[in-house]
């Protein structure tokens, strides 16, 4: 089984990942081989087979609704390659 | 010609009323100044971990319970992928093929008859950032409410028409108030509407190409929506044209719906199962201790089965806060229908709701008292009216007002009488004349009385001893 | 002989924290293990502990606040955490000197330690050997007596593997033994941390102070945690893996290490019984198929937009797209692609579900083995460490490289790898020992033992000139 050029774009999209054309074909080419060895797990037979999350914690833990003390502004907005009166400021966006 | 039927489908996304967010304990409230509610997990932060706010998951345990869905005690929390600034991790957690609870059902009355509408299913998820408008064509985003815990009610296609969808609506809206898990504040967000409209020949099983409506934020402009969605749809396919598969917001200025910009690519979301977030497993203690309170419909028949009428049985369940408050007043040893006379008339003029808080002038057990002393005698109604006005200002006791103003009944029938006496020798036309018949008179003497006394003697002995001495 | 763990006062402390930064600065030009030095942060004074005195390096993939965290990733040159990390604030409590961070393969992604943004790691026992990976930097840096003992992270054996290509000891808990609150996540249910150090002693040890229950961790185990010291082995079944000794592909000389160590635990007591684990031959295409799935949902928060590097593009699409081309490295896009690709419409089901599936075949092979065994012995690696350059360019043959770690990592299960002798060139040899769920004692006791009888195990010996003494009690 092997990943079509168009179908490694597609995956570049939607993992917003620039490729340029000779990177994609490489992608696609190293992609496709790795498809290849997966082989092994499509012929088996796993049919009633439960599948395993996490392997050995099986109930997720809880928290009580208690306030914790959340970040100083300053700290969270420190990293951020641009800021704007106090928001995180990004490339216009349209409205959902 | 084809006649055509809607089939209408919602989903409503709810706050869930916790203090501190889904997955973090930033708090939830409302306007805090932007990103100061904000923790290395709600920012996505490298590192941080999602932990589940128990809180907001026996809310929902609650409502689904309510809405008599089948609760599955093992659930699994998902991640939907995709990017967008508002979203700090690049996935939201929502969950997917094993929401919380599942099918039930929600019966709502319209035009006096009941209808009963199928629930899909309710499952928890977290809600995103804010993205703002900035000066220069950015956009600036504010996380604050990012990580807010939301519940989305999903109904099944049973609706037919805009009015069905805003009597679900808004039961749907009275049980989350009722359950005390959502506010119901459409203006702010935190119940919010998504409608999926299509339409088909009637007799056709199949469903039309479906519309979703965004962003709708009153339940007028539900029904006007849907309203203007059916019209349009119907007129399409009458016209022989073909609806197309696409998301619209309304616009209340122009009364229609609007495409919103049609989709870059096709979604496609690779949900899968959170692995930071194992199997949801309610604790037994959760199961056994979660019960729904008193819902609204439950009240209001409790309400006319103690006396009420059912407009003010309706009127007193309109928010949980105002039922409360009657029921305490009540249980305090008022008349049930004394009681929600009075607190109709005096107390909700001064009532002030903010979600699911309320605010009284005075505390219903206070109220109870002043209403004790009219009955038994010590004021009477009129009085009553005047001192829950000071009440109010001064928020002391009744008892303390009328001790101190002197405002209690005479009921001393001595000094009633000579009061009596007084009005009678003042006003002898008046007197002659009842005697020759004008009994309608009497009013006339009792409120010369009460004048002189300042209205505080006791009607009933005024009554009483005009009727001797005429 | 110091019998008990930590040191009589201060200023030896200091001392010994003085001879570590002098041993860094001589010798980490040629290692390249360490990504930052926090030279002052370490001749703070520590607070009194257990593990007062030692000199402990952090991967960089584990958050410290004030400090970077960079992950080894241009995407995050220049992040610096607002918080600890669970393990950071354990180990700060229990009386660590925190040395600096280590490097690694980008965001744990790798087994050679080539895929650092900041330059491969060297292997202190052969410079032009890899020192493996992706905990490469921590194991290099306790290999070449630059430290006491560092922590790690083991995804799928990112801490086995390296130790065995460094010759020392590395311990990967059991999945919910120690918080994951401050790991920066590569496979959530995989990614475990785990600590490295000369002796199996002091790996235990280390591996104390940071296990517990953490609230902020939804994975984190509600378990009391065991004392870790090792203890005797007699009467002890060892699970023999004869069916990954008899694989081919295997260097002899891993095998000859394998049968020394099953014959060191026969004399100290222990009996062997031969085991298999059918399943773990599809280990390698489940485990390529989870981890990347879930490090292309975890890695989706590098948009440039909260922190990290963003690179200015005409549109918020062409922004997010140029940021996380130019950010990450080849290994990190192409496990990206595939995880995006496995978790996509249609692909569900035949990839990422059907390897979930596997993981249960897996985990019942260990149940059944477990049933006839205390402990199962096998290679960590097949192969000792390769040479720099070998394997960077075919993605496949480094990925074979874990093939004997893969099925504990994704059963959960705790594992060891502990040296177990040389190649003739001075290579380390080492073998595993897997455990069942919680019993990462019985592990440490297997490998405690086979140190005893082939060890010790020190410094590599290009580096044995004026290593300060081990603190931890009981060490050679």
């Amino acid at each position: 089984m092997t990943i079509s050029l168009e179908e490694t774009q597609h995956i570049a999209t939607l993992a917003r990942i620039a490729l340029d054309d000779d990177e994609l074909v490489t992608m696609q080419r190293e992609l496709s081989a790795i498809i290849e060895i997966m082989a092994d797990l499509r012929e088996l037979d796993l049919d009633g087979v439960p599948a395993t999350l996490h392997a050995t914690i099986t109930s997720c833990g809880l928290r009580e609704d208690q306030p914790r003390a959340s970040l100083p502004r300053r700290e969270a907005l420190a990293g951020a390659p641009r800021t704007r009166d106090f928001g995180f400021a990004v490339p216009k966006v349209m409205d959902k | 010609m084809t006649e055509y039927e809607a089939v209408i489908g919602l989903e409503v996304h709810g706050q869930l009323n916790t203090r501190t967010k889904m997955f973090c304990g930033c708090s939830t409230a409302f306007g805090a100044p932007p990103n100061t509610h904000v923790c290395p997990v709600c920012l996505g932060m490298p590192g941080a971990l999602p932990v589940p706010n128990r809180r907001a998951i026996e809310l929902a345990v609650r409502v689904g319970r309510a809405l008599d869905c089948e609760l599955f005690a093992t659930s699994q929390f998902a991640r939907k992928n995709y990017f967008y600034p508002d979203l700090a991790k690049g996935y939201q957690i929502s969950q997917f093929e094993l929401p919380l609870n599942g099918k039930g059902e929600l019966t709502v009355e319209l035009d006096g008859s009941p209808l009963a509408i199928g629930i899909t299913r309710i499952h928890l998820e977290e809600d995103a950032a804010k993205n703002m408008h900035g000066v220069g064509g950015e956009t600036l985003v504010d996380f604050n409410r990012a990580g807010v815990p939301l519940m989305e009610v999903v109904s099944e296609p049973d609706l037919r028409t805009a009015a069905q969808a805003e009597a679900y609506l808004k039961k749907l809206r009275e049980v989350f108030l009722f359950c005390g898990a959502n506010d119901g504040n459409l203006e702010e967000g935190s119940f919010r509407c998504d409608a999926n409209v299509s339409i088909r020949p009637v007799g056709q099983a199949r469903f039309g190409t479906r519309v979703e409506l965004k962003n709708i934020n009153s339940f007028r402009f539900v029904r006007l929506a849907i309203e203007f969605e059916i019209a349009r749809q119907t007129a399409l396919i009458a016209a022989g044209g073909e609806v197309v598969q696409e998301t619209r917001t309304y616009s209340d200025a122009r009364n229609e719906t609007i495409s919103m910009r049609g989709k870059e690519e096709a979604h496609d979301y690779r949900y899968f199962p959170d692995p930071d977030l194992p199997p949801l497993v309610l604790p037994e203690e959760m199961l056994a201790r979660v019960t729904v309170p008193e819902q609204a419909d439950a009240i209001r028949a409790r309400f006319v089965a103690s006396g009420l009428s059912s407009g003010a049985a309706m009127v007193l369940t309109s928010h949980p806060a105002f039922a409360r408050y009657t029921d305490t007043v009540i249980a305090a040893g008022a008349n049930a229908k004394t009681a929600a006379n009075f607190i109709q008339a005096e107390v909700l003029r001064h009532a002030r709701t903010d979600g699911l808080e309320a605010t009284f002038p005075v505390p219903a057990e206070r109220v109870a008292e002043l209403l004790a002393l009219v009955a038994d005698g010590t004021i009477n109604g009129k009085i009553a009216k005047d001192v829950f006005s000071q009440m109010v200002t001064s928020r002391r006791p009744p008892a303390a007002i009328i001790e101190e103003q002197g405002l209690a009944q005479v009921t001393d029938r001595g000094a009633i009488a000579q009061v009596v006496d007084q009005v009678l020798s003042d006003n002898p036309s008046q007197v002659a004349k009842y005697r020759e018949g004008k009994t309608n008179l009497l009013g006339f003497f009792v409120g010369q009385v009460m004048k002189a006394t300042q209205g505080q003697a006791n009607p009933k002995v005024v009554n009483e001893l005009l009727r001797e001495r005429l | 002989m110091n019998r008990r763990n930590g040191l009589q006062t201060p200023s030896e402390g200091t001392a010994r924290t003085r001879r570590y930064l002098d041993r860094i600065a001589r010798h980490d030009g040629e290692l390249n293990a360490f990504l930052h030095v926090d030279g002052e942060g370490a001749l703070a004074p520590a607070a009194p502990g257990p593990l007062s005195g030692w000199v402990v390096a952090v991967k960089d993939n584990i958050c410290t606040r004030g400090q970077k965290t960079t992950c080894g990733s241009n995407m995050l040159a220049n992040f610096v955490s607002p918080y600890d990390a669970h393990v950071v604030t354990r180990l700060r409590a229990n009386g660590a000197t925190l040395i600096g961070k280590t490097n690694l393969d980008e965001f744990a992604m790798g087994s050679s330690g080539e895929n650092s943004a900041f330059g491969a790691t060297r292997n202190p026992h052969d410079l032009a050997r890899v020192p493996g990976g992706s905990s490469s930097g921590s194991a290099a840096a306790v290999a070449a007596g630059l430290c006491d003992a560092a922590l790690g992270s083991d995804t799928g054996g990112s801490v086995r593997q390296p130790a065995a290509f460094c010759g020392v000891t590395g311990i990967k808990p059991t999945h919910g033994r120690v918080s994951r609150y401050g790991l920066v996540a590569f496979a959530s249910s995989l990614d475990q941390i785990g600590t490295l150090a000369r002796d199996v002693r002091s790996a235990a040890t280390l591996l104390t102070a940071i296990s517990g229950h953490d609230p902020r961790d939804a994975t984190s185990a509600s378990r009391a945690v065991d004392d870790f010291a090792p203890q005797g082995v007699r009467g002890l079944r060892i699970g023999v893996l004869k069916g990954d000794l008899e694989r081919e592909g295997n260097d002899e000389r891993v095998v000859a290490g394998i049968q020394r160590a099953a014959k060191a635990l026969e004399a100290e007591g222990a009996t062997l019984v031969d085991v298999a684990l059918p399943s773990a031959a599809h280990a390698v295409s489940a485990y390529y198929l989870i981890a990347p799935c879930e490090a292309s949902s975890n890695l989706a928060r590098f948009d440039g937009i909260r922190y990290g590097a963003r690179a200015s593009a005409a549109d918020l699409r062409a922004t997010y797209e140029e940021t996380r081309a130019r950010g990450f490295g080849p290994e990190v896009k192409r496990r990206i692609m595939l995880g995006t690709y496995a978790l996509s419409s249609g692909y569900y089901d035949a990839y990422y579900l059907r390897a979930q599936k596997l993981r249960t075949l897996i985990r019942r092979d260990y149940e059944s083995a477990f049933a006839s065994c205390d402990v199962i012995l096998g290679p960590t690696a097949p192969a000792p460490a390769f040479s720099l350059g070998e394997r960077t360019d075919d993605p496949l043959s480094m990925y074979l490289a874990d093939i004997y770690t893969l099925p504990a990592s994704l059963a959960g299960l705790p594992a060891i790898s502990t040296p177990c002798g040389f190649t003739e060139d001075g290579l380390p040899l080492a073998a595993q020992f897997v455990a069942p769920a919680f019993e990462e004692r019985l592990a440490i006791s297997a490998a405690a033992a086979i140190e005893r009888s082939l060890g010790p195990f020190d410094v590599a010996p290009r580096y044995a000139d004026g290593l300060p003494r081990s603190l931890s009690a009981g060490a050679a």
